[in-house]
């Protein structure tokens, strides 16, 4: 039998997944993507307790954090255009004139 | 299934809602009328009038039993602050905004829905309008400090500010998932019936659901070890905006902080005073050993700053009301300074051309003799000169870590204040040193609205630092609330 | 039966999301996201939450995943990508951070320990648009609203950053 404890493994792996792909990739898209995991796994987390609580709100919730993933997104790769067009680059290493 | 809409208390939001009905207002205005003066004025507008709210809902507390809004001293307080750190804001941005390519007529409303996420944060009562207003205020602040489209720092700026700041959402709402699984609610009040009935160790899942939204947290505010984007950012970031980021910003999350640990998350306190301690130190330490080193003076600034969220949490591991109302008044007398000196350094931008090195202050006290001598003012209340506000603040939040039994900790700060004594006056002296065989190259400098609000607020920080106790008695005011609950 | 889909949903998901952070092309690393989302979507399905499983399918997986795409084969940068796995500092942290999470989150999870009572049977209706839809509009009318602000907010910065520039 299932329970909903295995579905938050899963979501704290999709977490962890992106973490680990957010320290260590250098595409500033792929960085952005590892976020989508990080808010992906922690839906995932929210629903499984719904489920087992029978409660709505955090499924409620994780309604918010698409609409909120979707602002960022939007946001977040229309600033990645703003850096493509001043320098034709998305690694995130040739990003450091501002370094002491 | 019958369903009954809730009575709105629209009048309790009042604040809230005047400042995001005048942001829509200036945006239609921008798109009517083109004048980047008339969308000025409108905010400003909405911003005074907000401010007025707020004072007339000063000591009108209005009890909330199921709201997700809490009206109080508390958020009054910090409604009022608020509005007057985003007068300021914009008040100083003035000339600077025309000359640096930035698109005017969405730069002020940005402000304002900056400002409303600020609002909204302190106020909440429950995790969900915690977490949307947090991230109103970030993703207004994301574009404002990639609002230079043609300089590539403030660009570089915002895609890191903006990568970190979603990363801290994501642990963020991880966070905020678990301890919704272990209580099974998100509303504030519920939260903290249900944990101050809590005995004993167990509930290991609250506990990293705590720490994950601390480490969140610990982002929005530039505490170590979570400060890396901070130098980087304020640096790039229009300095206008530089100073809106390092006191509203930060402010308002860390007001929100005091909240959770004074309400739900009370009875979790005594876990994160070891952490918090050895965070403090590490805050201090780093900020001030980094700031020594800077070339640049925002990035010096910026380092200065996780300096001071140090210095605020040696107070706020004590949690007592004293503590609090250290703190609090440490929030205010903070944001004056921040303003001033990211005030000044706006200030001496000619068109594109800013004083961003150390060397371009040499001697600017006998060619800008009235902002060398604001900075210099603010300077010293940074690092705690007596007769300064800065002074006070600091006097207040170590004798409360004393009080609470940290002396050691008191100390460290104390030794640390001495410390960023070196850099903020190694400034201060290259202002007035003797012009040498290289003259300084005379700029123009901005806009004189913007030399008169520098005025007012280096007046301010000396007014403070003499005579305080009108505002420890508000803030006093306003804390009381906090533990009221 | 349930254990089977159960198992083939986790295994898609785990296998897709690290399918992103290995890919060298950018293209393909949009691809297996999308590939998550849907599976992702598809244990939303059989947590009872068949709203969320939609819009899941809908705005995420549909219209965000588009977004990047269009903006991944409009920048071309495909030609100049040069992935290599960097042995240095940085990446040995992040290792050591995300498997210390690992341990120190997954392991000890445990729903039995929460402070709220586990349901014994669901609502008919649970999870559906009314059910949802209801607690909205009643009880959280105002991050509802505050919603409405925060697209706005997106689509203000959004012209501000890449509008053209006012004479």
């Amino acid at each position: 039998m299932i329970t909903a404890n295995q579905y938050l493994m899963v979501g704290a792996i999709l977490f962890a997944i992106g973490v680990l792909g957010f320290l260590t990739r250098r595409n500033i898209i792929v960085l952005l993507m590892c976020i989508e995991l990080m808010i992906n796994g922690a839906g995932l987390a929210f629903v499984s307790f719904c489920r087992q609580m029978g409660s709505l709100e955090g499924q409620v919730f994780v309604l918010f954090a698409m609409v909120i993933a979707a602002v960022e997104i939007a946001v977040g790769l229309s600033i990645i255009l703003l850096v493509f067009r001043n320098r034709a680059t998305l690694d995130a290493d040739e990003m450091e004139s501002l370094k002491w | 299934m019958e369903i009954i809409f809730p009575a709105v208390n629209i009048a309790s939001i009042a604040p809230q809602l005047i400042v995001a009905t005048f942001a829509i207002l200036a945006l239609l205005v921008e798109v009517f009328s083109k004048s980047s003066r008339l969308v000025f004025a409108t905010c400003l507008v909405g911003l005074f009038v907000a401010f007025a709210l707020s004072f007339m809902q000063w000591g009108r507390g209005i009890p909330y039993e199921n709201s997700l809004v809490a009206v109080d001293n508390y958020t009054t307080f910090f409604n009022a602050l608020f509005a007057i750190v985003a007068i300021i804001t914009m008040l100083l941005s003035l000339g600077y905004v025309d000359n640096t390519g930035i698109d005017t007529g969405k730069y002020y409303p940005l402000i304002l829905f900056a400002t409303l996420g600020m609002m909204l944060l302190v106020s909440s009562m429950d995790l969900l309008l915690m977490f949307l207003s947090l991230e109103l205020l970030s993703i207004s602040m994301y574009v404002l400090v990639g609002s230079q489209r043609d300089r590539w720092v403030s660009s570089e700026a915002a895609i890191k500010y903006i990568l970190t700041g979603a990363f801290a959402s994501g642990f963020l709402l991880f966070g905020i998932a678990l301890v919704y699984g272990a209580t099974g609610t998100i509303s504030f009040t519920k939260l903290e019936s249900l944990l101050s009935g809590l005995t004993g160790e167990g509930l290991p899942l609250l506990k990293m659901g705590v720490l994950l939204m601390m480490v969140g947290l610990g982002f929005k505010i530039a505490m170590v070890p979570f400060h890396m984007w901070a130098p980087d950012v304020y640096e790039g970031a229009p300095t206008p905006i530089t100073g809106f980021l390092s006191t509203g910003s930060k402010i308002a999350a860390f007001a929100l902080i005091l909240r959770l640990f004074n309400n739900p998350f009370n009875h979790l306190f005594s876990d994160w005073v070891g952490i918090l301690w050895i965070l403090a130190v590490l805050s201090m330490t780093i900020g001030n050993v980094a700031a020594l080193l800077q070339k640049n003076v925002k990035r010096m600034l910026a380092y200065s700053s996780i300096a001071h969220v140090g210095y605020l949490l040696v107070a706020f591991i004590a949690l007592s009301t004293r503590a609090m109302e250290a703190v609090v008044l440490y929030f205010t007398l903070y944001a004056i300074m921040g303003l001033t000196a990211f005030g000044c350094i706006t200030s001496l931008t000619s068109g594109e051309k800013e004083r961003l090195k150390q060397e371009d202050y040499t001697s600017l006290g006998y060619t800008q003799p009235v902002q060398a001598v604001i900075l210099s003012v603010c300077l010293l209340s940074l690092a705690g000169i007596p007769l300064t506000a800065g002074f006070i603040g600091k006097f207040y939040l170590f004798s409360s870590a004393v009080d609470a039994g940290y002396v050691g900790l008191a100390v460290i700060a104390v030794l640390n204040s001495a410390v960023s004594l070196y850099y903020y006056l190694g400034l201060m002296l290259r202002m007035y040193a003797l012009p040498g065989r290289f003259a300084p190259v005379e700029v123009p400098v901005g806009s004189p609205v913007g030399k008169i609000v520098l005025l007012l607020l280096g007046f301010s920080i000396l007014a403070l630092g003499i005579y305080p106790s009108p505002l420890v008695g508000v803030v006093k005011g306003a804390v009381t609330a906090l533990s009221a609950l | 039966m349930e254990n089977l889909f159960f198992y083939i949903a986790a295994m898609l998901a785990i296998v897709s999301a690290s399918s992103v952070i290995l890919q060298r092309k950018v293209m393909y690393s949009v691809l297996s996201l999308i590939v998550t989302l849907l599976s992702v979507a598809w244990m939303y399905a059989m947590l009872s939450a068949p709203f969320l499983a939609v819009v899941q399918v809908i705005l995420y997986a549909g219209a965000i995943m588009v977004l990047f795409l269009f903006v991944v084969m409009m920048l071309k940068y495909e030609k100049t990508e040069t992935f290599r796995f960097r042995p240095g500092l940085l990446w040995c942290l992040g290792l050591v951070a995300a498997i210390a999470f690992l341990i120190e989150i997954v392991l000890p999870l445990n729903m039995t320990e929460s402070l709220a009572p586990a349901a014994t049977a669901l609502a008919p209706g649970f999870g559906s648009i009314k059910s949802l839809g209801s607690i909205l509009y009643t009880q959280y009318l105002l991050p509802i609203e505050l919603t409405g602000i925060l697209l706005l907010v997106a689509v203000v910065g959004v012209a501000l950053l890449s509008g053209v520039k006012k004479e």
